[in-house]
């Protein structure tokens, strides 16, 4: 957790600075809390709600509608069980039991765009489509066992939402996400899936020039 | 100082920002009990049918697995609970319908034998410890610790030597039908692992043993015997 809160606080130095640089640019940066649900396969490896997640995106626009975006972002899934796993073999099956906690952590970095409705510096809802890799460290324990793999996914990441302005040049963002990183490499399951979850995004943006 | 330059600052604290976050986060790692680190597992031979079997027979005595160039006389394996796993093991077999034949005829012997065996595992390693004493483990990573196993957080990045024990109890189930002379093979149906950090309390190992051994029946439906 004290990791978290100390990333979180270095990506708004990184990007306050960013606004400064950039003041010459029609852009957005926003700084995003997400909670996250795992969807589909993923969500039988681990189905707890995930309260850690965070996103920075920055956005260049292009025309007043349109705009170019860049995000990086880290999302933390965790869960606790007592769960009996079957597994299978060329020539046996079984079964194995005991405390077991599942980790996945995700790092979308994508590139895309996005499309607001609306006038600038007012009431804006958005669309927008990212893709590029999210990295998954994926983790299983069992007692005195673990069992971790990570590796580079394709991912794309559509996103709905709307900007609401909160004066100073800066916004409250809240928007709804959905990201899906395609399966691919060596997994800590027997079976292998698309790493695929949705979120709510909570969060502020600023112009260059704050 | 000349590296706080919008651009370096910026480039300096995306690159910190990136490495931190990539090593990523385990948020419920830690706090567990020696319990919570018990491991069951079973494998059986799918292509057997075992309500063709009704009657077993067991030694009654659990074997010391110790590695090839051992000495015998070096086996530190406790035999304090031989007779609580003897009894779990028999009863758990009982209680899936099996008869236990006590004498054994060689001409006419029981559907299966139970095999049971223990091997022990010591540990060891060293930690070393960041300078911000924070969330990493370098160069040996013990998934799980019980209560007393967690090394202080030294200031000055110091580091701990630790070492524990592990514990592996089996359960073998042969089918004497079943071997292979020229491969001196025998025909193993079932195979139940109990795993486990071995404690020095008694009364916690008995509970653990006498609750992994049942998790082994209970997770094996398929191991009821024939009426």
């Amino acid at each position: 957790m004290k990791r978290f809160t100390l990333l979180t606080a270095l990506f708004a130095v990184f990007f306050l600075g960013t606004a400064v640089e950039t003041a010459a640019q029609n852009g957005l940066t926003s700084l995003t809390y997400n909670v996250s649900s795992a969807t589909g396969d993923m969500a039988k490896f681990v189905d707890d709600t995930s309260w850690l997640g965070v996103q920075i995106k920055g956005s260049y626009f292009k025309t007043e509608n349109m705009a170019f975006t860049f995000s990086f972002g880290w999302q933390v899934f965790d869960e606790s069980n007592h769960d009996t796993i079957a597994l299978s073999f060329d020539q046996a099956d079984g079964d194995v039991s005991g405390f077991q906690t599942r980790y996945v952590n995700a790092f979308p970095v994508l590139a895309g765009v996005q499309y607001f409705l609306g006038e600038s510096r007012a009431l804006r809802p958005y669309v927008g489509l990212e893709a590029g890799f999210n990295y998954i460290i994926q983790r299983f324990d069992m007692g005195l066992w673990s069992l971790k793999e990570q590796r580079f996914l394709v991912a794309v990441a559509p996103e709905i939402g709307v900007i609401v302005p909160a004066g100073f040049n800066s916004y409250l963002v809240v928007a709804g996400r959905y990201d899906h990183a395609f399966k691919a490499g060596s997994y800590v399951t027997q079976e292998k899936f698309d790493f695929t979850y949705m979120s709510l995004k909570v969060g502020i943006a600023w112009e260059p020039g704050f | 100082m000349h590296f706080l330059k919008k651009g370096r600052f910026q480039l300096f604290a995306l690159l910190l920002t990136a490495s931190l976050a990539m090593s990523a986060c385990y948020p419920s790692s830690g706090g567990l009990s020696v319990e919570d680190l018990d491991v069951v597992a079973t494998v059986y031979d799918p292509e057997v049918d075992f309500s063709n079997y009704r009657t077993f027979a067991m030694p009654d005595s659990v074997v010391h697995l110790l590695p090839d160039d051992a000495d015998p006389d070096d086996d530190n394996i406790s035999r304090s609970f031989d007779e609580l796993i003897l009894r779990e093991v028999a009863q758990g077999l009982t209680d899936l319908g099996y008869v236990r034949v006590l004498e054994p005829d060689p001409d006419n012997p029981p559907d299966l034998y139970a095999f049971v065996s223990i091997s022990t595992t010591q540990w060891a390693g060293y930690v070393g410890y960041p300078w911000w004493g924070g969330w990493g483990w370098y160069g040996g990573y013990p998934p799980g610790w019980g209560p007393g196993w967690g090394p202080g957080y030294p200031w000055y990045g110091g580091g701990v030597v630790y070492s524990y024990e592990t514990g592996t109890l089996f359960v073998d189930l042969v089918d004497p039908e079943r071997q292979d002379a020229p491969t001196r093979e025998i025909g193993t149906t079932w195979i139940g692992a109990l795993n486990g950090l071995l404690e020095n309390s008694s009364a916690g190992t008995a509970t653990r043993l006498n609750t992994g051994i049942r998790q082994m029946y209970e997770q094996s439906a398929y191991l009821k015997a024939g009426s």
